[in-house]
């Protein structure tokens, strides 16, 4: 008996920490929305689309409201595979779905960065960096993308991942950095866009130069982390970096991977490492906690900067300031 | 049986425990042991946009601070505006430990409601069980952290003040006997000003970080005398030669001995050095 008892409560000690750990999700939840709510119908269709009619342009007032150009399918309901155009985003004649098949038109805009660097989509081919933040922006540009998709619930109402606008939200914009306490103290931030006119200075650079040494880790000429063994930093190297012209470019899928929402795949010099559980938040190419969740782990979540931002790293004390 | 149940429960707590963890870079800059870099900064959505304002999470003050000597920093930092003077590392400081400004930081240390965050004073003065540690009652009087009443901030060290040196501006802001008895700065890069003493002469080197626009002028800020990234753990430089130290309160030089405190301020303050030889050269 007393074995018996042992043993169930083995059982449920495993189950519960399984279930912790989300074992036994399906093959979409790797995607996020691209597999749940509304957009269960679209898989991969949410962004690319297989076929083009060269050079047609595919554009949606509202997911709501599809009409005869997009996926010709109530939307939420089971996709006809019928006319799918891949996008013309305004670019060069001929080059459409040359990129990725991308599914998504865009305004054509000129963003201005951080630095006050800026870049727009003219002239732009699939060989140019700057492609892995304009594809991004054709939904998250809050003030012309199509889905209005620059826009989230602040926490910690609801995790933030839903779009506001079609889930009765208050179109805060996406990455607020507000936190709000029990108390109702809010924590800094703001509720807001992006940025008026194409304004992206309130978000981390984009489309611009990683020069590794000094206060960065080192890269080699392929964009590749010297230390992506990790065997100086423990936490591994998760960004990706984008080569133009012999430079690396950090660009928005730098930090986020648009097809992994909470499960990691690391280069570790060799080959990648794929987090079989579920170790991330928000698309976040390194492991990543949610700060308000029950899980929040801040020293998880500062690695993930330090490992690009080598200067803020304990290493770098240790190490003498030079890798 | 019971030492399976031990072993089972063990388990289960060490798995909880994994969960929550401080950062020993971070320190409380940490928010909740939970925020890391987020405490201060957000990759997207800033409260101030554009370079030179650290993609800063916080909303910091405005206005006119008083400071030591009747100095004045008025704090203006804009979105879209580079700054042009070096006030940013002082006043993005002020968005948080202004406990006048921001409220949540008059909150007692991890109670209910607000972020377990200090006002500077408090680290000091208050111990892990709240308590108020002797000798430290004055500091805690000052409002419960570094600003006064009307932005008075005369009860600190100086901020926004130029470093006397032998400069352009600063050999009008003081006289030469005073501009004497402090390190040399240099100018370091197009703009920048670091020490001219590599620690060869000052074996404790100079940690110090100067903030300058021009490379001629160099001020104070509290970012000269704090690494908001390190609080237990820094790098100085001796004769050349970086070396890990460990120091207290995010401080940027090796903090730990009666002799590495006195040797912290020393490392500015020559005058009180036994290295000074009073020329103003060194």
């Amino acid at each position: 008996m007393k074995k018996v008892t042992v043993i169930v409560l083995a059982i449920l000690v495993m189950a519960v920490g399984a279930l912790a750990q989300g074992v036994g999700q399906g093959p979409w939840t790797n995607s996020g929305k691209v597999g749940s709510g509304d957009h269960i119908s679209h898989g991969c269709l949410l962004c690319h689309a297989p076929h083009t009619a060269g050079g047609n342009t595919v554009s949606y007032a509202s997911p709501t409201t599809p009409t005869a150009d997009n996926f010709g399918s109530d939307w939420g309901a089971n996709p006809k595979p019928a006319k799918i155009y891949a996008a013309n985003l305004g670019l060069q004649t001929g080059t459409a779905g040359s990129i990725y098949l991308w599914a998504v038109a865009m305004t054509p805009q000129t963003y201005t960065t951080w630095d006050g660097t800026q870049f727009s989509a003219a002239g732009v081919t699939k060989q140019n960096a700057v492609v892995h933040t304009l594809l991004c922006m054709t939904c998250h540009d809050n003030a012309t993308g199509t889905h209005e998709m620059g826009a989230y619930n602040d926490h910690p109402t609801n995790n933030g991942l839903e779009n506001p606008i079609e889930n009765g939200g208050n179109g805060e914009a996406m990455g607020n950095s507000r936190y709000n306490y029990a108390n109702g103290a809010t924590w800094g931030g703001i509720a807001g866009q992006w940025g008026a006119n194409s304004s992206i200075q309130r978000s981390h650079p984009v489309h611009a130069v990683y020069t590794g040494g000094g206060s960065m880790w080192k890269i080699d000429s392929n964009g590749n982390f010297l230390d992506a063994n990790a065997s100086k930093f423990a936490y591994g190297h998760p960004a990706k970096l984008w080569m133009e012209n012999g430079k690396a470019y950090v660009e928005c899928t730098t930090c986020h991977d648009p097809h992994r929402l909470q499960n990691t795949a690391f280069w570790n010099g060799t080959n990648y490492t794929i987090s079989k559980t579920p170790n991330t938040i928000f698309y976040v190419r390194g492991p990543y906690t949610d700060p308000e969740g029950a899980s929040a782990n801040g020293n998880t979540n500062a690695n993930f900067c330090r490992s690009c931002h080598f200067s803020k790293s304990q290493e770098y004390v240790t190490m003498g300031g030079v890798e | 049986m019971r030492k399976a149940l031990v072993v089972l429960l063990v388990t289960v707590m060490v798995s909880a425990a994994a969960w929550a963890q401080k950062d020993v870079m971070l320190g409380p800059h940490n928010t909740n042991d939970a925020f890391g870099c987020q405490s201060c900064h957000t990759p997207h959505s800033a409260v101030l946009a554009g370079d030179g304002l650290y993609l800063w999470a916080v909303n910091q003050p405005s206005g006119t601070y008083t400071t030591y000597g009747g100095g004045t920093l008025t704090a203006n930092l804009q979105s879209g505006v580079k700054p042009t003077d070096t006030q940013a590392h002082t006043v993005l400081c002020l968005s948080c430990h202004d406990s006048v400004f921001n409220t949540a930081m008059s909150q007692t240390p991890g109670s209910t409601g607000g972020p377990s965050v200090y006002s500077i004073s408090s680290p000091i003065a208050v111990g892990s069980s709240g308590a108020l540690k002797a000798g430290h009652s004055q500091m805690v009087t000052v409002n419960g952290g570094v600003v006064g009443a009307g932005n008075d901030l005369s009860a600190n060290h100086p901020v926004h003040v130029l470093y006397p040196n032998g400069s352009a501006l600063a050999s009008t802001a003081y006289d030469q006997p005073t501009i004497l008895k402090f390190w040399k700065a240099v100018k370091s890069g197009n703009t920048g000003m670091s020490f001219s003493d590599d620690g060869s002469i000052y074996s404790y080197g100079h940690s110090v970080r100067l903030f300058s626009t021009d490379g001629q002028n160099a001020y104070v800020e509290c970012g000269s005398c704090h690494n908001p990234h390190a609080q237990t753990q820094t790098i100085v430089k001796v004769a050349g030669v970086n070396k890990a130290v460990t120091t207290a309160h995010f401080l940027r030089g090796q903090y730990t001995t009666a002799q590495d405190i006195s040797g912290f301020c020393m490392s500015c303050h020559a005058d009180k050095s036994a290295a000074w030889d009073g020329t103003g050269n060194q």
